[in-house]
């Protein structure tokens, strides 16, 4: 009897109940479609960075001034782009072209991939510039020359005069601030304020600039409070 | 001996169905493993401009509920000073940076706001940011042109 209770339990170990329907094996067939799935991705981004691209930037007619980088030169016209936009310039005689050093200078003197500046006016019938000035910029024109970041101080020493911001929209990243007598810093009413009531954990909103000599520490110009460090509440 | 061929029978599908169950669970895990993992950020330098909306439209850029009433993008003014007028949330903090310097101010209770900026000669990249009251910047671009050439 014993003996029949032992076989009868071994017997149903050794062949448990399968899954009604195979699992996929780990191997090509969840591969392929992940690879099929990423090359549609590709597919699809690349089309639409074409279509962006291919965009004129339709913007109301009178005197303007486009900047942007030069993407191609056919003859009397220009394209230029500028934050993955493209704007069309049309030269001709009347055209004054200025180089860097604000010399004059021609249109065999452009070629792609020069930032530059056209002024010149824009009418409801084309979205072509009629270029009167095309000056030449000097590369990396429009990089912003200031950032502004609300985030909350990570870290904040006074002897070195140093802080350390995180985004509030991406706690990946952070930024080492320096400051100095120079950096105005104000409460969140707008009032002037000193550097030295800031504390870690507050919230801030900082304009600052790369620093000359290190691209990963920043310089901060203007630091606005945004809030006081809160007071913790009195438990009943 | 009915009673223990019971048990039996129930033991015998309780470590059946447990079996079962394991394999099913080794098996899901299994799949979950080949899924691509995301990877985290590593810390990078200043935001892109891809992030900034550029104002690309027309007579009053937008980006969300921020909107430029004044001026208009790709001006050229002959005035090293202009208002930047524009309408956000009510109770908003706005920073705008010029290449000369960066300036701030609060909307009013409609929304409401106009500074008064500097631009240097040539063209400007005139950054405008909003903070509404639950932390929310908003970003704007625009490029304004400060030139007297005569063309």
């Amino acid at each position: 009897m014993t003996i029949l209770f032992l076989l009868l339990i071994l017997t149903n170990f050794a062949s448990p109940v399968l899954a009604l329907s195979p699992s996929p094996t780990p191997d090509s067939p969840q591969t392929e479609t992940n690879e099929n799935i990423q090359k549609i991705r590709q597919a699809v981004e690349e089309k639409v960075k074409e279509k962006l691209a291919s965009i004129t930037t339709s913007v109301s007619s009178g005197k303007k001034g486009f900047v942007g980088d030069i993407k191609k030169i056919d003859q009397n016209q220009i394209t230029i782009n500028f934050r993955n936009q493209d704007f069309l310039l049309e030269v001709n005689s009347d055209t004054v072209f200025i180089d860097e050093k604000r010399n004059k200078t021609s249109l065999d003197k452009l070629s792609e991939g020069q930032s530059i500046l056209a002024m010149g006016y824009l009418d409801d019938s084309s979205p072509i510039l009629d270029t009167k000035r095309l000056i030449i910029l000097p590369s990396e024109s429009f990089q912003p020359k200031q950032h502004i970041i609300i985030g909350s101080i990570a870290d904040i020493s006074v002897s070195s005069s140093v802080l350390v911001l995180i985004p509030l929209n991406n706690k990946d990243l952070q930024y080492q601030i320096k400051t100095d007598n120079k950096t105005v810093t104000l409460t969140p009413d707008l009032k002037t304020s000193k550097i030295s009531t800031l504390e870690n954990g507050q919230k801030i909103i900082a304009v600052f600039s790369p620093t000359d000599t290190n691209n990963k520490t920043y310089y901060a110009h203007k630091i606005i409070q945004v809030t006081v460090p809160a007071t913790p509440t009195p438990t009943p | 001996m009915i009673k223990e061929y019971l048990i039996a029978v129930i033991l015998g599908l309780l470590l059946g169905f447990g079996a079962t169950g394991a394999y099913y669970s080794l098996q899901t895990n299994k799949t979950d493993q080949n899924q691509p993992v995301a990877q985290a950020d590593i810390p990078t330098p200043p935001p892109s401009q891809e992030n900034v909306s550029t104002s690309s439209d027309t007579d009053k850029p937008v980006q969300n509920n921020l909107v430029i009433d004044s001026p208009q993008n790709y001006t050229i003014v002959d005035n090293s000073k202009i208002n930047i007028t524009g309408t956000t949330s009510p109770q908003s903090l706005i920073v705008i940076t010029t290449p000369v310097d960066s300036y701030t101010d609060k909307t009013d209770e409609e929304g409401h706001f106009d500074l008064t900026v500097t631009l240097e000669s040539g063209f400007n990249i005139i950054q405008i940011s909003a903070i509404d009251p639950q932390n929310l910047q908003t970003d704007l671009e625009l490029v304004v042109t400060y030139s007297t050439a005569n063309i």
